[in-house]
């Protein structure tokens, strides 16, 4: 059984955890602010620097290493605004071409100088994280859970109005300035655990995740560190079931499951809510085409209609689903195997018919429709338009009583009972 | 412009190091992958041949990036040796190929039987622990393909490679008795090594160690969070005093495992992949040895060992 | 004669990966160049499997499905799935390559298939390789490959020359004059995957980026009419092929690097010059 308990695991659980809100909390300005691909710049981008200070200081001191490392990343930075502003390239091919040939710019320098330890930033040791990287990923994931929350009102207003928050004198520059520190500084420490490449799934994917739950800033702030952490963490456990697992791709793999999992399920976007919700609209209108069918055959028969499931099958396809929802909404009455309509669902019917014709009559006299061709779309539209409207339209067209056919629009059966 | 410039100042930085690829002189020249394989070809070609390593002390010769300088001395080598057994991973087929193309490559493990040779601990289908240098003897069976390769492109020189060879593999077998000897010192119950990576278990069956590495065979592959608790369990459990560090590996790792298990970490790294600097002396048992040689290299790290476990 | 395989090598490596490449950057798609590179790796890992060596064509098969396979998904996550492009991006390469990484680890043992050529090239070492009798020379199979890509590269282009061009400018024009952009675009994906697959041995997958992007980036400071640019893109691929020799010479560093290096030289000193000559 493993011991949950031992230092090199619970180091790397607790390295997993901080990583996962540093990463959820950067992650979410980054993913919000269209910039998930800075982050792979920087990442390559830092090569340059850790090779610098892997064989500059020969005692390997991670700060050293980590400062050069955030020097090349603000130099990465630099030559991005640059290729912007002195080029006509887009953003995108600016990126590209910072991450790189800066990365580039750091092989050379790995071929020249062969330092032992970059093996660790190109492709993540996490079984290396000892008691000092501990330290700095403590101090970073504090100054980052400190900082983003204090200054979350500020980055939201960078982020959703540059010029609003320029003219009102906010430091926007140095707000920005802070945060790629920030965001370089994370992703270096990021960069020991996951390598190079994968520093872009713990920050983007959690926070992207978490868009399938949330529109709220703060909430998807939230989430994204939750999902960040439990991803790594997971990631941790499932590499500890075998020799030689490499963590960091493993962590990767939670987080992006999790990612799926939020895809599928996820209230906002979610593939399967929104299935479910377009099954129910279909179940919705289906049920009011048979109320109305009912309606249409009382109005032209003058007795109340009674159809069995059957007929009406042959008119509109299997409804069972409708059928079951309408009667369980009290609209339908199903009484010996026949279906007819309650005192309900007649009147919801003639809501339906009403809206029917008076949407026949715009269409023929506001929108230029010839009359032989308005009916389908009125078919479509009656669904979707509620009573305040329906009595916006009415008035709008003078309170007709006919629609183009000549059949008679209902009136509004609230008005009559009143 | 300022990534022109920030690029400019690296390079003329880094390049201004110069290359320590020896000037032609007239004389047949040796290529060596690693280091152990250079200084092979150094003790038996001697003065006769000239002989430049691609890779240089403390590079660690699984990662190896390659530079423009490998091709043009790949092109002109006479001879172009190699240590083998994937130890120089991808490079490996192009050097086979070269061999069939009717190159002059030899693989200096080829002079070590199979069945002497160690499979790894994980599942390397077919593959073999190539740090068979770890063990003297073994490394006396390499001198042979060695001193045949020389003798061809050096034919004037051939008696003197072969004597010098018979001189080297008497040396070595001295060095063994010498190592076995120290050795001893370490008694039964500490006989276990703990290094950075697998490299040292052709060491370890010479001599009657037990033997156990963060990372495996190549650290190319990253050690996995496994591998280190079980490092931890296992330096608790036998009451191992020192952990080894290891030269051409960064020692974060081994280190973080020393510290949590409560052993100390050798101040002496150990030459695994590599060997050091050529000129850099040591005083071992009241001699000096260039630790840029194996036999040097050898005796550093016998030294080292029995210093840290008696 | 190896100076000159390396320089026709480069060249052919840097032509290959900078004709798609432009297509790539004026439809503001670089960085799927850089999601492909990366994502390839599990493809790879499936193409050894199956054929057992370094150098089948089953690779770079496994290898452009798999790239392909990662712009599918990018596209269902942003159309379907509401996720913005970038960040699409971000997840399906990053999934793909730890999953391939994790294959490699479980799979192939041997030290042999290293994800080291995501990182890095080994030309200075592979042109002495494994090679084809041709004509009385051998010519190393990189050169093969590679000039292989460069073919591949060109014929695309002269195939889909209009298609291209008209959807790379105006996509909604082109799908209303009734070529299918759709078409086009499956077809650049897949020739990039494969640029990107032969250009690992020279720089590896993250620089080959750089030879996607940086040609055309040059370019575009001089011209902006296609036919020019990719003319210039030429050029451009030759030049910084010879220069990055020569860097990598002085310097003694990677090769592939140096191209690269001597590329963006390249693109920076056209842009200022540009500058200084308004008229260019």
């Amino acid at each position: 059984m493993t011991d949950w308990l031992a230092p090199s695991l619970a180091s790397a659980v607790v390295a997993a955890l901080l990583l996962g809100v540093s990463c959820g909390l950067l992650g979410t300005i980054v993913v919000v602010r269209r910039m998930a691909l800075t982050g792979d710049m920087i990442s390559h981008a830092v090569l340059p620097g850790i090779v610098a200070g892997l064989a500059w200081s020969e005692t390997r001191n991670p700060l050293v290493v980590l400062a050069c490392a955030v020097a090349a990343g603000v130099a990465g930075s630099a030559a991005f605004a640059a290729i912007l502003r002195h080029t006509r390239l887009k953003p995108d091919a600016a990126l590209a071409l910072v991450l790189s040939v800066f990365f580039a710019l750091g092989i050379a320098m790995i071929s020249r100088l062969q330092p032992s330890g970059v093996q660790a930033f190109l492709y993540g040791q996490v079984a290396a994280i000892d008691r000092n990287d501990l330290k700095l990923l403590v101090s970073a994931g504090l100054l980052t859970v400190v900082a983003v929350p204090a200054g979350f009102h500020l980055l939201r207003m960078v982020s959703f109005d540059p010029m609003f928050s320029r003219i009102t004198g906010l430091p926007v520059r140095a707000v920005e300035t802070v945060f790629y520190v920030l965001l370089t500084v994370t992703i270096v420490i990021a960069m020991q655990a996951v390598g190079v490449v994968l520093v872009t799934a713990m920050l983007v994917t959690p926070a992207a995740a978490a868009r399938y739950f949330t529109r709220s800033l703060s909430m998807m702030a939230a989430l994204a560190c939750v999902f960040g952490a439990a991803g790594g963490v997971a990631g941790v456990w499932i590499s500890t079931l075998r020799d030689a697992l490499p963590t960091g791709p493993l962590m990767a793999l939670a987080v992006t499951a999790i990612f799926a999992l939020s895809a599928l399920l996820g209230p906002r976007h979610g593939w399967l809510p929104q299935v479910l919700r377009r099954r129910r609209e279909r179940t919705r209108i289906r049920g009011e085409d048979i109320l109305k069918h009912l309606w249409q055959i009382e109005e032209n028969t003058g007795a109340p209609a009674e159809r069995t499931p059957e007929q009406l099958a042959g008119v509109f396809g299997t409804s069972r689903r409708a059928l079951q929802r309408f009667s369980a909404l009290g609209l339908l009455d199903r009484e010996g195997g026949l279906v007819r309509l309650t005192g309900n669902g007649h009147q919801r019917a003639t809501e339906l018919v009403r809206a029917h014709r008076l949407w026949e009559r715009y269409l023929t006299e506001r929108a230029a429709y010839k009359t032989d061709h308005v009916h389908d779309t009125a078919e479509r539209l009656e669904h979707w338009i509620d009573e305040p409207r329906r009595r916006l339209l009415a008035e709008q067209l003078g309170q007709p009583t006919e629609d183009p056919h000549g059949s008679p629009i209902p009136p509004d059966e609230t008005e009559v009972a009143r | 412009m300022f990534r022109w410039l920030v690029m400019l100042a690296t390079l003329l930085g880094v390049a201004g190091c110069g290359s320590e690829r020896a000037a032609d002189d007239g004389r047949p020249l040796v290529v060596a992958t690693t280091t152990m394989v250079r200084d092979l070809a150094e003790q038996l070609g001697g003065e006769a041949v000239r002989v430049v390593g691609l890779m240089g002390p403390g590079v660690d010769p699984h990662n190896y990036v390659p530079r423009m300088s490998d091709t043009r001395l790949l092109e002109e080598a006479d001879l172009v040796l190699y240590s083998g057994l994937h130890l120089e991973g991808r490079f490996q087929s192009t050097l086979e190929a070269m061999a069939k193309r009717g190159r002059h490559v030899v693989a200096v493990s080829a002079g070590v039987p199979d069945e002497r040779l160690l499979a790894p601990q994980e599942d390397f289908e077919g593959a073999k622990d190539p740090h068979f240098w770890g063990d003297p003897a073994l490394w006396s069976l390499a001198v042979e393909p060695v001193v045949g390769a020389l003798r061809k492109i050096a034919p004037d020189d051939a008696e003197a490679i072969s004597q010098r060879g018979e001189a080297y593999r008497a040396e070595l077998a001295a060095l063994d008795r010498w190592a076995r000897e120290k050795l001893a010192q370490v008694p039964e119950d500490r006989r276990v090594l703990v290094t950075s990576h697998d490299a040292f278990f052709y060491f370890g069956r010479a001599y009657g160690f037990k033997v156990r590495g963060l990372q495996g065979v190549s650290t190319a592959a990253e050690a996995g969070l496994r591998d280190r608790t079980g490092l931890v369990e296992f330096l608790r459990a036998q009451g191992i005093p020192t952990v080894f560090t290891e030269t051409s590996i960064n020692e974060k790792g081994i280190a973080a495992v020393a510290r949590e298990a409560g052993v100390k970490l050798s101040p002496e790294p150990l030459f695994s992949d590599a060997l050091g600097e050529p000129g850099d002396m040591a005083r071992v048992d009241g001699e000096s040895c260039d630790r840029g040689t194996y036999t040097g290299m050898l005796k550093h790290n016998v030294n080292a060992i029995v210093k840290g476990l008696e | 004669m190896t100076g000159v395989w390396l320089v026709v090598t480069a060249a052919f490596t840097a032509l290959a990966c900078g004709i798609p490449g432009t297509f790539l950057v004026l439809r503001r798609m670089s960085l799927t160049g850089d999601a492909i590179g990366h994502s390839v790796l599990p493809g790879i890992v499936i193409g050894f499997l199956f054929s057992g060596s370094l150098d089948s064509p089953l690779l770079l098969a496994g290898a452009a499905f798999s790239g392909w396979l990662a712009v599918m998904w990018i596209e269902a996550l942003c159309r379907r799935g509401g996720v913005r492009e970038d960040a699409a991006t971000g997840v399906v390469f990053t999934a793909m390559f730890a999953l391939g990484v994790v294959m490699l680890r479980l799979v192939a043992t041997r030290v042999d298939l290293d994800p080291d050529c995501v990182l890095f090239g080994n030309l200075e070492t592979a042109i002495h390789g494994a090679g084809m009798e041709i004509g009385g020379t051998r010519v190393p199979n990189i050169v093969l490959t590679t000039g292989g890509a460069a073919l591949l590269a060109l014929v695309f282009t002269a195939l889909m020359y209009h298609r291209l061009l008209a959807s790379s400018f105006d996509a909604t024009q082109a799908a209303l004059a009734g070529m299918s952009p759709g078409l086009a675009q499956s077809l650049l994906l897949g020739v990039t995957s494969a640029v990107i697959v032969a250009a690992f041995q020279t720089v590896g997958a993250v620089m080959s980026v750089a030879l996607l992007v940086l040609p055309a980036a040059s370019a575009l400071a001089l011209s902006r009419r296609l036919p020019r640019v990719l003319l210039l893109v030429a050029v451009h691929s030759a030049v910084s092929a010879v220069a990055g020799i020569y860097l990598a010479t002085w310097a003694d560093c990677n090769l592939g690097a140096a191209v690269v290096l001597a590329g963006a030289a390249l693109m920076v000193a056209t842009w200022a010059a540009r500058r200084v000559i308004p008229t260019l």
